[in-house]
């Protein structure tokens, strides 16, 4: 049976491009049924304008689902609006660059908040929505989880298909989930990974992770030379709290020597200037 | 090494319009990503192949798809159900 529901949170952060004030879901006794879920302007969805943030895609209507888009339907979830972003996912990582105007960081309007899945970590950390779909080539899902103060994840590459993602580049991005906590982000990652026929690069494995909080016996890896050239004293001392707060795991140093070799071949192919 | 009379060059046949003030900026980006080509440089090529690399092509067999109609909703322009786009060169 087909619902409506309202979605009526003020957007004070320009996190969406098109919004749905009424969205309808099926009860399908899915883990998503009757939940809001916003999902990122460059993901399709049949019947509702999807623009990348760019004007060149102004008035476009996608005439079918990502395979994502099926799997929140199937899952019961309403899809509230479609949210700002990056051009194409382009244009460094601040949800600045978007025809649509700047979208702002929830807890501060004159911080960006991150990108290109800028809009899906406003809205999730405005409150607007508890869960989001990004896409993610070279952190624009990490970023903006990590500026706007919630949960997000890069799926390993083939986890979630891609069909029906308008591609920034095939070869090194995936779509995945930001929420306000790790349960959310899993169970939204749940509903979306698995396999897919139109996706040749998706692995043919089901997701069956389940998150625990249990620590005990962990190792750590802390990629403490990385973290002394590349990151600020304020971003070193809050890692360095959150390795005091694990107190029952051992932090080992760990070096990262492949990182500069992988970034490498990322930078040429997307055109990143770092 | 690029020059900025590449940029110019690449832009023209790209059909990209940058301004001359432009012209500096994209030249030293350019130069800086090929640097990184010089990083992937100093890798060396290991001895080991890609044996586990399997063909996922599936069988050519015809399913159902989106209408003509459908495919052509967003076009600015058709013909005879084909999508009619502006001459490039």
């Amino acid at each position: 049976m087909v619902k409506e529901y309202f979605f009526e949170e003020t957007d004070r952060t320009n996190a969406f491009i098109t919004r749905l004030d009424l969205a309808m879901y099926e009860e399908t006794g899915g883990p998503l049924e009757g939940k809001g879920i916003a999902v990122k302007d460059n993901i399709s969805t049949a019947g509702i304008p999807t623009t990348c943030a760019s004007r060149i895609l102004a008035g476009y209507v996608p005439p079918y689902d990502a395979h994502v888009v099926t799997c929140l339907r199937e899952a019961g979830a309403a899809i509230v609006g479609k949210t700002n972003m990056d051009e194409f996912g382009m244009g460094g990582s601040t949800t600045e660059n978007s025809a649509y105007g700047p979208t702002t960081n929830p807890h501060d309007a004159s911080r960006v908040p991150g990108g290109s899945s800028g809009g899906s970590a406003a809205a999730v950390g405005a409150g607007m929505v508890d869960m989001a779909l990004g896409s993610d080539t070279g952190g624009s899902i990490r970023c903006p989880a990590a500026f706007c103060g919630i949960v997000g994840l890069k799926p390993t590459y083939g986890r979630v298909s891609r069909y029906g993602l308008i591609a920034f580049s095939n070869s090194l991005e995936q779509i995945g989930p930001l929420g306000k906590t790790v349960a959310d982000v899993n169970t939204l990652m749940s509903v979306i990974a698995g396999p897919d026929p139109r996706d040749t690069t998706a692995y043919d494995r089901p997701y069956t992770h389940t998150p625990s909080n249990d620590i005990a016996g962990m190792k750590i890896a802390v990629p403490r030379r990385i973290l002394r050239r590349r990151c600020g004293p304020c971003c070193c001392r809050a890692c360095a709290h959150c390795y005091r707060k694990t107190g029952r795991c051992r932090c080992r140093d760990a070096d990262l020597f492949h990182s500069l070799h992988g970034l490498c071949p990322c930078c040429i192919l997307c055109d990143l200037y770092e | 090494m690029v020059l900025e009379n590449d940029v110019e060059g690449i832009a023209k046949l790209a059909d990209i319009h940058i301004q001359k003030e432009e012209l500096a900026e994209f030249t030293s980006r350019f130069n800086h990503i090929l640097e990184y080509f010089d990083i992937l440089d100093t890798v060396s090529e290991g001895e080991e192949g890609e044996a586990d690399l399997v063909n996922v092509l599936r069988e050519d067999e015809v399913t159902p798809s989106l209408t003509q109609e459908a495919a052509c909703a967003n076009a600015h322009e058709t013909e005879d159900g084909h999508i009619r786009a502006p001459r490039v060169m």
